[in-house]
């Protein structure tokens, strides 16, 4: 312990620190114009960098472009998408961006095989044998993985920077409201889906107890596109670690090494696809059905959520198609399927109520449902082909031609 | 509420605007006051129940003081209160549970329920501050506080409430009857040193914990070298965590127009284990050298005398750390090298004849050494450390060491060289200050995800 001598260190004395003692070790003093040119530099930064180093998606040659699924938390990555989809359209053609869970992002499927791109191509197909005149549509896949009704809106509201003319084909799965804990309306803490898209104060999810300190700092890291940006840049270079994460990962590697290069360039490419389904009916596979825990309409959280969401679009004036599921009819037991049907009759006549155009397709055959509610490839062939011939539809999209 | 967080750059947000525009008026005390307890009350407004009371105690017991002729037995008051405090929420559960194992060693078939009591945050430091001031009064060095807010200001100030620096009532209660205006320089000053402790903490003891972490964890399985560079890891982890906090702490005081002591002063450049205590937690040092070592008869006794002062006092030091036996053997292996070393530090061929860079490890590997017993997590922990550190080693696995930890380690240690070298100069340079403060908040930008670790001294 210190003993009774002249302290070698004027810093060690404990009274009167003056300016010149004030600063202990490793400290780096700045005047006040040394921290007015500091935070002009880093607000600089903070402007500049993001819009330089943003992910090129060449949208215009690969038109068929999806979040990888091991991006599907990096949000920075969606707000770039949707900033590209609006310079990538092109002329003459209208442009939709289709928004939903892994139906819509096509769990099963390669991207060239998702619904937006079967909805893309026999649209455009059948226009140019019949009315070459009419203008062709560019629908951009913009389906995340496990966004429940809640991270949606969480998603469109904070990241779906689209121009105004650009039109929302938004799918409402009704999967997230055949449980309480789909519905997140229990009131024991669970985890759940990208937590960072819902409501982090006021209409939280009733299962969502994180702290107030932890739900603060993802309300800053949703709006502040700065932070966005380095996070996703974390996800993307550093696997989502911090610096000192990643380096006890990789104890001996630098992240600009050939093999770390490779590997964010593997993240680009679609992961996450459910490969080796076949066609075979549920009946064949002698699955029994399945009873389910519906959520009534009133009492869902994700429901309210999604109306929360429609009023949002409707505000802004943005055209918007919802489409009504479907499950898969084949796995529910007969109440269930009665249920089901009440619910969705419910939910039509709601959005009818408030002018919002709806379309609910018909259920695919038993082999073409790959689970619960995620069809295979030939299945989203099915659905694009009830589209066109759906006057909902035809309307919905011809009304945007001049 | 930790410094390092959004919610604290929420409160600091609220706070600070409105504490400069009453800072001067009648308000400015108040406001700090309710805004520290604000702070303080974030973790559990339970705690400030103790807070208020271990405030008002010594509040009360120096107008005691100040009116009886029997001022010591008002000491005792406030002493026994401060340490019952202390006992009764740090060390009831060791001391029960040693007392069970006794029993049982003993035969005597009854068990002493455990108590179930919460460690308020913190609560070896405010006590400690409140205990000094009634012990600076009865000797005569600080007037008695007649305004309880300012006392109470003086206790739980938010930026050092819960760890530290332990400030003496001499240097910081007078500051709070002088409000001045707070110029600009302050400011920038403050916010300099609040952005070094941020990068301290955030990106370099959370990086470093986590390969500490990994091999403290289960030492059994790991070899020398890895035990090794943890615990070198470990040394720094705590440097940078503690410091760290307390370079925040200084940085938003002065912010507030109040200067903190200095804590830190490159410890790990330390030639001897006296320099080391003089440049390690310096507020708590001088704190036990004033009221422990000094009453206890300092150096004035014989040299065993000497000796026996010193090592209780480090003893004591380590228990203040924690209620556990690793803490009492920290404290012990500090006590045993000092007195060692004492002799050998003073003599002048290890003053003038050995060079300072062999001087300066020969320390870090002693502090290195005492800091297993601090970071292991039982008596049993440290033992296998021990044993891997200095059996022979059989095999020299890979461990895994990240080769950019120890690149940290050895620019910040450069760091702190050139500061203390001639060429200091250049780290004055304005070019120098303004890009390594850019480095700084741009390296926590990119490289710094959530992480809400709390600081290690929160435990204590």
């Amino acid at each position: 312990m210190t003993e009774l001598q002249p302290q070698p260190h004027s810093e060690a004395k404990a009274n009167s620190v003056s300016s010149a003692d004030f600063h202990g070790a490793n400290t780096q003093r700045l005047s006040g114009r040394g921290w007015g040119i500091a935070l002009l530099v880093m607000v600089l930064m903070w402007t500049l960098v993001p819009k330089l180093y943003t992910p090129n998606l060449n949208l215009e040659h690969a038109r068929q472009f999806r979040i990888p699924f091991s991006l599907s938390e990096d949000y920075s990555i969606y707000r770039s998408y949707a900033e590209q989809t609006d310079a990538a359209a092109g002329e003459n053609i209208i442009n939709c961006v289709m928004l939903g869970d892994s139906v819509v992002w096509g769990e099963y499927v390669a991207k060239t095989d998702t619904w937006s791109a079967e909805l893309t191509r026999i649209w455009n197909a059948s226009k140019s044998e019949n009315d070459p005149a009419q203008p062709s549509i560019q629908i951009w896949n913009f389906g995340l993985n496990g966004a429940h009704p809640t991270a949606l809106r969480g998603l469109i509201r904070h990241h779906g920077k689209w121009d105004s003319r650009t039109a929302l084909i938004l799918h409402f799965n009704p999967l997230w409201i055949t449980s309480p804990e789909r519905d997140l309306s229990t009131f024991k803490p669970a985890p759940f889906n990208h937590p960072a898209l819902a409501p982090q104060f006021r209409d939280r999810p009733k299962v969502y107890k994180e702290n107030f300190g932890e739900r603060l700092r993802v309300a800053i890291g949703q709006r502040a596109g700065f932070l966005l940006w380095a996070q996703g840049m974390r996800i993307r270079h550093l696997n989502g670690y911090d610096w000192g994460g990643w380096v006890m990962e990789n104890p001996d590697a630098l992240p600009w090494d050939p093999e770390f290069v490779k590997k964010t360039d593997e993240m680009w490419r679609d992961q996450g696809i459910r490969e080796g389904v076949e066609a075979v009916s549920w009946e064949d596979q002698g699955i029994p059905r399945q009873s389910l825990e519906w959520v009534a309409l009133e009492e869902s959280y994700q429901w309210s959520q999604f109306l929360k969401l429609l009023d949002e679009l409707q505000d802004q004036e943005r055209r918007t198609l919802v489409i009504l599921g479907p499950l898969n009819p084949w796995i529910m037991k007969e109440a269930d399927l009665q249920q089901y049907n009440k619910i969705l009759d419910q939910v039509e006549i709601t959005l009818t109520e408030k002018s919002i155009s709806c379309w609910r397709p018909d259920s695919i055959a038993s082999e073409l449902y790959a689970d619960t509610s995620h069809p295979l490839a030939k299945g989203y062939t099915q659905l694009a082909e009830q589209a066109l011939s759906s006057e909902t539809w035809k309307n919905w999209i011809t009304a945007r031609i001049p | 509420m930790l410094f390092h967080t959004w919610t604290f750059a929420l409160f600091f947000l609220v706070f600070y605007p409105v504490y400069l525009s009453v800072r001067r008026t009648s308000l400015g005390i108040p406001w700090l006051l309710v805004s520290s307890y604000c702070f303080y009350g974030w973790w559990n407004p339970l705690y400030l129940l103790l807070i208020l009371y271990s405030t008002w105690i010594d509040f009360w017991v120096v107008g005691r003081m100040d009116q009886s002729p029997r001022r010591r037995l008002w000491l005792t008051v406030s002493l026994v209160n401060n340490l019952g405090i202390l006992v009764s929420f740090k060390y009831a559960t060791f001391l029960t549970n040693n007392l069970n194992l006794a029993l049982q060693t003993l035969g005597i078939p009854y068990e002493v329920p455990e108590p179930d009591v919460l460690l308020p945050v913190g609560i070896s430091f405010f006590t400690f501050q409140s205990m000094s001031y009634t012990i600076d009064y009865y000797r005569g060095h600080v007037a008695r506080e007649t305004s309880f807010l300012r006392f109470a200001t003086f206790v739980s100030i938010f930026p050092q409430l819960v760890a530290g620096p332990i400030e003496r009532a001499k240097h910081l209660l007078p500051q709070f009857n002088r409000l001045e205006s707070i110029p600009w320089s302050r400011i920038a000053d403050g916010a300099s040193v609040f952005v070094t402790g941020l990068f301290k903490k955030v990106a370099c003891a959370n990086a470093l914990a986590l390969y500490v972490d990994s091999v403290y964890t289960l030492p059994e399985n790991h070899t020398a070298p890895a035990l090794i560079l943890a615990t070198v890891c470990f040394a720094w982890q705590i440097y940078f965590d503690f410091s760290g906090y307390t370079d925040m702490a200084r940085g938003l005081a002065r912010m507030m127009g109040f200067d903190l002591s200095i804590n830190f002063h490159h410890p790990y450049l330390a030639t001897g284990l006296g320099d080391f205590w003089r440049r390690w937690h310096i507020s708590l040092s001088s704190w036990f050298r004033d009221y422990v070592y000094i009453p206890l008869g300092g150096s004035r006794g014989s040299l065993v005398q000497t000796y026996w002062n010193m090592a209780l006092t480090l003893l004591i030091s380590g228990i203040w750390h924690g209620a556990a036996w690793t803490f009492v053997a920290w404290g012990a292996f500090h006590a045993v090298a000092r007195v060692l070393t004492r002799g050998m530090e003073s003599s002048r061929r290890y003053r003038d004849g050995v060079p300072a860079f062999v001087k300066r490890l020969w320390v870090f590997v002693l502090v290195c050494l005492s800091w297993i017993f601090f970071r292991a997590m039982s008596w049993e922990d440290a033992m296998v450390i021990y044993r891997g550190i200095f059996a022979p080693v059989s095999t020299w696995s890979d461990p895994e060491f990240p080769l950019a930890f120890g690149a940290l380690i050895l620019l910040v240690w450069g760091h702190q060289w050139l500061e203390e070298s001639r060429w200091k100069t250049i780290l004055k340079l304005p070019v120098v200050r303004l890009s390594t403060m850019v480095a700084l908040l741009t390296y926590l930008w990119l490289f710094c995800g959530a992480d809400e670790q709390a600081f290690i001294y929160f435990q204590f």
